[in-house]
């Protein structure tokens, strides 16, 4: 008799020991640490979701996933060096150990993506979720309809995953569109916020979905934008990023009202996110 | 002399009518630059009012020491060396083709005696004109609070 395996919900209290396989610079501050997850104690992720990444002694900080569902058990994180946290992070070698707890939240609602044209934007750090994301609708590509990826970073130098971004803006059946905020006199591309990529959207109103991930004063401007193309609220996208402690619902520390972030979402409907004005 | 329907897709004459257009397609030629090739310098006399059929053009500004930065991003359509109409006349950025362009000139001295003598054209034009500026203002107000603040 085969039994399925549980997962019990005590292992999101407990750090898991689990070895960094890779680890490599992508910016002057972002870098990309690859991970091997235990299947038997770490179930399968979704773009969207993220993990407690914690270092003994150091502390914990909240890490989106940055790699597709397929890569599973494999997880890439892309880490932003901003404190003591990520500065230990940053300094991780490959063989070492981190303390892993997740995934936490609930991550983009795949199934009610698949067959919807998608308008994707990400500013910024958005792109490590979006990254997963994109990557999952690259490897599934027949399920979607036609996807618009809007990304916008400060300068060029920010810019993450730039390799990939030629792949895609190559691959002909994804629409990408880039803006930096500033640039130097070298670069050929877009320089406006991400707003102004706008003027290259249009959209199926009947079956596009929107999903957007950034930092809070993008969320206000590019929602400006998303509320002209009438695209109803509940099929529009939005990743909210608070302070977390526990990541469990449990300590208080991302709560809106009566929502946790780290539980209820952290992605939520627009239409959800409407009744909690100072969500966004 | 170009064709006024060339006109009709820029955002600053595309309201105007017929006549309204002749008057103004009778200042214009086109002109088609490589990638790289400079359509105007910063500081120099603005001589013409552009806007932007085909390509793409960067609005740099020099911020010494033989550097420039990227500003912002002309996009077909745009419109652009608007200070050929705005006192003191001179450029306040210089502009780049990071794409091969086409692009419609307006001769801006012309253009001037024209808005000039015909104040109702001169009123729908500066009003374009405004609007665009305003435009511009809230985009670059928008860049910098994403650099503080994103
Ligand atoms: C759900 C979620 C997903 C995240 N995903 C990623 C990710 O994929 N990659 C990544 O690099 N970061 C991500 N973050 C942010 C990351 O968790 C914080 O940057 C990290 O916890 C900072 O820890 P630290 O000890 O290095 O910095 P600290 O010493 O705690 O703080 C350093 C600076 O960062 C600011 N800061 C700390 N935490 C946050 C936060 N949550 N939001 C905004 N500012 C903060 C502090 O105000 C301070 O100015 C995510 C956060 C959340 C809530
Ligand atoms: S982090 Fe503790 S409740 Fe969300």
């Amino acid at each position: 008799m085969s039994e399925s395996i549980t997962i019990p919900e005590q292992t999101l209290y407990l750090p898991i020991p689990t070895p960094v396989t890779a680890v490599r610079m992508l910016t002057k501050t972002e870098c990309l640490i690859t991970v091997e997850l235990d299947p038997d104690r770490i179930e399968p992720y979704r773009p969207g979701q993220f993990f407690m990444l914690s270092l003994p002694g150091i502390g914990e900080a909240p890490i989106s996933v940055c790699s597709p569902p397929e890569a599973y058990p494999r997880l890439q994180l892309c880490v932003r060096r901003v404190g003591k946290v990520t500065a230990h992070l940053h300094q991780l070698a490959v063989g070492s150990t981190i303390g892993i707890r997740g995934p936490m939240g609930n991550g983009v609602p795949l199934e009610q993506l698949k067959g919807q044209d998608l308008l994707i934007a990400a500013g910024g750090l958005g792109m490590v979720p979006l990254h997963a994301l994109i990557n999952h609708i690259v490897k599934n590509r027949a399920d979607y309809g036609t996807v618009t990826v809007l990304y916008g970073a400060k300068e060029p130098g920010e810019l993450l995953f730039r390799d990939e971004l030629l792949q895609w803006g190559s691959r002909g059946d994804l629409n990408l569109h880039i803006a930096v905020n500033i640039a130097d006199e070298d670069w050929m591309g877009h320089v406006g916020m991400i707003t102004t990529l706008f003027q290259y959207v249009s959209v199926d109103v009947a079956k596009t979905a929107a999903v957007i991930v950034g930092p809070p004063v993008m969320y206000h401007f590019v929602m400006q934008e998303i509320r002209k193309l009438n695209l109803p609220p509940e099929r529009i996208f939005l990743s909210l990023e608070r302070r977390m402690k526990c990541g469990v619902g449990k300590c208080g520390h991302c709560q809106i009202n009566e929502i946790t972030v780290c539980q209820d979402g952290p992605v939520f409907s627009y239409d959800q996110l409407k009744t909690l004005p100072e969500a966004i | 002399m170009i064709d006024k329907e060339l006109l009709k897709d820029s955002e600053l004459f595309g309201a105007l009518n017929d006549e309204q257009l002749d008057k103004i397609a009778a200042l214009g030629t086109t002109q088609t630059y490589d990638t790289d090739a400079f359509v105007f310098h910063e500081h120099d006399p603005a001589a013409s009012i552009y806007f932007l059929v085909a390509g793409r053009v960067a609005v740099l500004i020099d911020i010494g020491l033989s550097k420039r930065t990227n500003v912002f991003t002309v996009t077909k359509g745009d419109s652009f060396g608007w200070s050929a109409i705005v006192p003191p006349y001179v450029l306040t950025a210089s502009a780049k083709c990071v794409e091969p362009s086409t692009i419609v000139s307006i001769d801006a001295l012309k253009l001037r005696e024209l808005l000039d003598e015909d104040q109702a054209l001169g009123l729908k034009v500066f009003e374009k004109v405004t609007s665009l500026v305003s435009k511009r203002v809230k985009d670059t107000r928008l860049q910098l609070i994403n650099l503080i603040h994103g």
